[in-house]
C-alpha cells in the first residue's frame, strides 16, 4: 500500500477504530516514527513532489 | 446544459479528512483539474482521480513577486476556461482565505458570462477554532496577514481574539524558502507591544496536515517571539489583553443586565 493510500485509510478511520492500529503498524519503520514523533517533515520525504508553496519544514526564525 | 464551467474547491487542511463530498466530486468529474496545494499527498491523490490534472505550481513561481505568480494564475485559469470545457481548480485550504488567483478567476469568469463558483473548504482558521478552544463569538476576532497588518497599521481591538497569518514572512512580499527574517519579527513584535505587554501569553499555532498528526500548539510570552520556532505555515494568536468594558448608556437602551451577558 502506497503513502497516499495509507493516508487516505487513515482519514476514513478515528482515532480508537481497531483497523487503525492494524494499518499503522502494516506501515515501514519510517512512516511508524513519523506518525509515533509527529514528524510532518519525516513524512513528507515519502513523496516524490518538491514543495514550492509554503511548508512546515522551512523555519524563518529561530 | 452549460458545455463550460469553472469550479473552485478548497482541499481543506488535513489530507483527505477535511475534503467535503462535493469538492472530490468536481476533482472526479471535471474536464480538467487545476491544483494549487502544499501537500505533496493531495497532488498525488488528485492525479489518480482524474486523467487531465495540471500543477500550477511553476507558474506560482515564475515570477519573483507572488502578486504577479497570482495574476499569471488567474489568466491561466481563464485561458483553461476559455476552452469552453469544465474546469476544477483545486486550492489548499479554503479557496478564497488567503489565496487570491482562484477569486480573480472567479469575478472574471462571471463577466465574461460563465458560469463560476467557489466551494468552501477547512481554513486554517477553522482548525485553528476547534484546536485551540476559541469562540471567535465569545468576544469578537480579528484575523490580519502579518505584513499588511503592519504596512497599513490595521486597527485593532486588543480585548478581542487576535490572529496574525503569515508571520514567518512578514514584510517579504517576493518567494522565499529560507529567509533570515528576524527583522520583520522584531519589527512586529514591537508594534504588537504598544498594545499587549511583553508578557503576554501568545500562541504559535500550526494544523494537523495528516490524519493522526496533532496539531503545533506552542505557548510563549510575547517577548519569546524573536527566539521561537516560525515556519512559513506559523499562525500567531494573541488571547484578548483585557475584558472590554459594557456600555452603560447601551445597556440601559436595550434594557439589558450586564449580570445576564
Amino acid at each position: 500500500m502506497n503513502t497516499v493510500t495509507f493516508l487516505e485509510k487513515l482519514a476514513n478511520n478515528t482515532h480508537h477504530s481497531a483497523i487503525l492500529h492494524k494499518l499503522i503498524n502494516n506501515q515501514s519503520e519510517v512512516v511508524k516514527k513519523a506518525l509515533e514523533t509527529n514528524d510532518v517533515a519525516l513524512l513528507r520525504k515519502q513523496f516524490a513532489s518538491i514543495d514550492f508553496l509554503a511548508d512546515v519544514e522551512t523555519v524563518v526564525q529561530g | 446544459m452549460q458545455s463550460a464551467s469553472l469550479v473552485v474547491v478548497g482541499s481543506g487542511i488535513k489530507f483527505m479528512s477535511h475534503l467535503t463530498t462535493e469538492a472530490k466530486a468536481y476533482i472526479l468529474q471535471s474536464d480538467i483539474v487545476l491544483y494549487l496545494v502544499n501537500d505533496p499527498a493531495m497532488k498525488e491523490w488528485i492525479q489518480q482521480n482524474n486523467k487531465q490534472t495540471e500543477s500550477l505550481d511553476s507558474i506560482y513561481t515564475q515570477y519573483h513577486l507572488r502578486s504577479h505568480c497570482y495574476r499569471a494564475i488567474t489568466a491561466h485559469i481563464l485561458e483553461t476556461l476559455r476552452r469552453n470545457i469544465h474546469v476544477c481548480v483545486v486550492i489548499y485550504g479554503h479557496p478564497t482565505v488567503y489565496a487570491q488567483p482562484a477569486l480573480g478567476a472567479v469575478l472574471q469568469a462571471k463577466n465574461e458570462g460563465y458560469y463560476a463558483k467557489i466551494l468552501p473548504g477547512i481554513s486554517s482558521i477553522d482548525c485553528l477554532y476547534a484546536d485551540l478552544l476559541i469562540d471567535p463569538g465569545s468576544c469578537g476576532c480579528q484575523s490580519f496577514e502579518a505584513t499588511d497588518f503592519l504596512l497599513r497599521r490595521r486597527k485593532f481591538d486588543p480585548n478581542s481574539h487576535m490572529i496574525l497569518f503569515q508571520v514567518g514572512c512578514v514584510g517579504i512580499i517576493s518567494h522565499t524558502k529560507s529567509p533570515k527574517n528576524w527583522i520583520g519579527i522584531h519589527l512586529l513584535l514591537k508594534y504588537l507591544n504598544k498594545f499587549y505587554p511583553l508578557e503576554h501569553e501568545v500562541i504559535l499555532y500550526e494544523a494537523a496536515q495528516y490524519p493522526c498528526f496533532e496539531p503545533r500548539i506552542e505557548k510563549l510570552a510575547l517577548r519569546e517571539l524573536m527566539s521561537a520556532r516560525i515556519s512559513l505555515i506559523t499562525t500567531l494568536y494573541i488571547s484578548p489583553a483585557y475584558k472590554a468594558q459594557d456600555d452603560k448608556e447601551m445597556l440601559k437602551l436595550f434594557n439589558i443586565n450586564s449580570n445576564d451577558l
